[in-house]
């Protein structure tokens, strides 16, 4: 355990010495001032845009730092050779994978909780008040970026840092799609307008290989809808415990999962 | 202490690039307490070979033990004490953060891990730079604190890959006097280097790395045997003799500026020696014209292109 508290800290302290996370953190503040500057422009509306503009700004950064930190976390070691000082190290390779994810992990809650500092101090003014759907909002916020990390810390074990952000971005975008593809894959999209050809074309998806494919698919990619609740906030609703407690397990296992598979992986990779 | 039981490596090949076979069937073994230096032309498996060792690469068949232990145990890496022959270290970390990073790795207590450190940064002149950031360290300076966390938690094994490169003379006198105290300590040191002569001057035995194979594994005195020994004698005229009538005496000889160089073996240099004093000559110096490792090497290079060639 002293071996993977060392790495994850190691980690942690390289990515909050790294100028790109104080570049990350002053442009979201100067994106969280924007939309206060923006907010006085709109008559009654000014807390729930800037409770939006916040939200959308902390996801947005966190996304950057994953993907110019975290989809590098072991092609960088690898690349730069700094991998194997630890590795000739008596510790056991999946220390080294686990620790760098939970050094991330540490990493971008500390990057939620400071932007979600700056959007309280920013709503203060407004007559916006520190809420607990704010802060469940942010959790969610962590989450989503937990998830994201976990693909990045998998694509970064399979491919050079280019390939692997690209990867991630591919799988962040899909995992915004998916509940949208879940329900076209169940039929639930509007088929009436279709033409009779195109009809029996959807028929034949629903049937075919494709169709599983698809699915299999759906479940590989992080379901961020699990972990939004955003759209709640914003309209002032309440966010239901139960929904927390199974948004908040679902975007641990899959992380978790994800963590597992790189683990394996690194297992059996040659590092030279 | 550490076996090689005919290790063979082959990187895959891949869409742009052939399969390289880079170990072909390498058999030695690195008894407790002793020195041997890693020899080879660049691109001799040397590094492979290393990194099968500590367990960073698999080998594609045959097996390597230390202590009777594959290296992919984390206890057997415990023992080893490894220099990287590029120092890549995090170059965001002091070189304190640096050592104590690695002692945790190690399993080192805090207590422990700060008196190793004083220690060796202490012992390798680095004391002053203790809290200076690794980016602004210089290529000698890396590859001293590579040496101290090599050495950090006391291991029974050092591998040294390439550890005199980028150090300045101190420097190398430095290191040769650290492992100098190993071998004294009974640390077993594999020692790879491209500076043969430094390998000599610390080494018990070598072996010699060509293409992926072992073309040597004997003791230094054995080496030189084998490669001859030559000696280079260089004779002077005097007003009792020129370089002519030197010349004519010892005809094998070249001509090197007003002077004549011959090249002896170590047995018949005295007599040599001897012959040219009496007949008037002046002795300019003798000369070791290539170090016995390199003269080896050489020599099992050039064997292993014409065996390539004939083959």
């Amino acid at each position: 355990m002293n071996a993977l508290r060392a790495i994850a800290v190691h980690c942690f302290t390289d990515i909050l010495r790294s100028r790109i996370l104080y570049s990350i953190v002053a442009y979201a503040a100067v994106v969280m001032l924007v939309a206060v500057l923006a907010g006085e422009w709109t008559l009654g509306e000014e807390v729930r845009l800037v409770t939006d503009l916040g939200l959308g700004a902390m996801l947005l950064f966190g996304l950057l730092l994953v993907l110019t930190r975290g989809a590098e976390t072991i092609s960088r070691e690898v690349e730069r050779k700094t991998v194997r000082v630890m590795l000739a190290r008596p510790i056991e390779r999946w220390h080294f994978v686990v620790g760098s994810y939970l050094g991330m992990a540490m990493v971008l809650l500390l990057l939620v909780a400071a932007l979600l500092a700056v959007l309280v101090v920013a709503l203060l003014p407004m007559g916006g008040s520190p809420s607990w759907t704010l802060a469940v909002a942010s959790w969610g916020v962590f989450l989503e970026l937990l998830m994201v990390a976990a693909v990045a810390l998998l694509a970064s074990n399979l491919s050079s840092p280019v390939l692997a952000t690209l990867l991630t971005l591919l799988v962040v975008f899909a995992g915004h799609l998916a509940t949208g593809l879940r329900a076209w894959m169940d039929g639930g999209a509007d088929i009436e307008h279709l033409s009779p050809a195109e009809r029996e074309l959807a028929a034949a998806y629903q049937a075919g290989p494709l169709n599983v494919g698809l699915r299999l698919g759906y479940y590989v990619l992080p379901i961020v809808a699990h972990v939004n609740f955003k759209t709640e906030v914003a309209n002032a609703l309440p966010v239901p415990v139960m929904r927390l407690i199974l948004g908040t397990a679902y975007a641990l296992v899959y992380s978790g999962i994800m963590v597992l598979v790189a683990t394996a992986v690194f297992r059996r990779r040659d590092v030279s | 202490m550490v076996t090689f039981e005919d290790v063979k490596k082959t990187y895959p090949g891949g869409l742009e690039r052939r399969a390289v076979r880079a170990l072909n069937g390498i058999t030695f073994t690195v008894e407790p307490g002793e020195v041997v230096a890693y020899v080879g032309p660049n691109g001799a498996g040397k590094t492979t070979s290393i990194n099968i060792l500590l367990g960073l690469l698999r080998p594609s068949s045959g097996r390597v033990t230390v202590g009777g232990h594959l290296p992919t145990e984390a206890s057997t890496r415990a023992r080893i004490g490894y220099l990287p022959e590029r120092p890549y270290f995090y170059e965001q970390l002091s070189a304190v953060e640096f050592l104590r990073l690695c002692g945790k790795l190690s399993g080192l207590e805090a207590r422990r891990i700060a008196q190793r450190t004083d220690e060796l940064l202490d012992r390798l002149a680095l004391s002053e730079a203790r809290h200076r950031r690794l980016r602004h360290f210089s290529r000698g300076m890396l590859q001293r604190i590579g040496l101290a966390q090599a050495l950090l938690h006391d291991p029974d094994l050092l591998v040294l890959d390439e550890p005199m490169s980028g150090l300045d003379p101190i420097g190398r006198q430095l290191v040769r006097e650290m492992l100098g105290e190993a071998k004294t300590r009974g640390k077993t040191v594999l020692y790879s280097s491209h500076i043969l002569a430094d390998a000599e001057l610390v080494a018990d035995r070598a072996a010699v790395l060509v293409g992926g194979e072992l073309k040597a594994l004997a003791s230094l005195g054995e080496l030189r045997a084998v490669s001859g020994d030559r000696l280079e004698l260089v004779l002077g005229p005097t007003p009792r003799v020129t370089r002519e009538e030197i010349a004519q005496r010892w005809p094998e000889g070249r001509a090197v500026g007003n002077d004549w160089a011959l090249s002896v073996d170590e047995g018949s240099l005295q007599l040599i020696i001897t012959q040219a004093i009496s007949r008037g000559a002046r002795i300019v110096q003798v000369l070791r014209p290539q170090a016995p490792l390199e003269e080896t090497l050489i020599r099992l290079m050039r064997q292993s292109t014409e065996k390539g060639g004939n083959a």
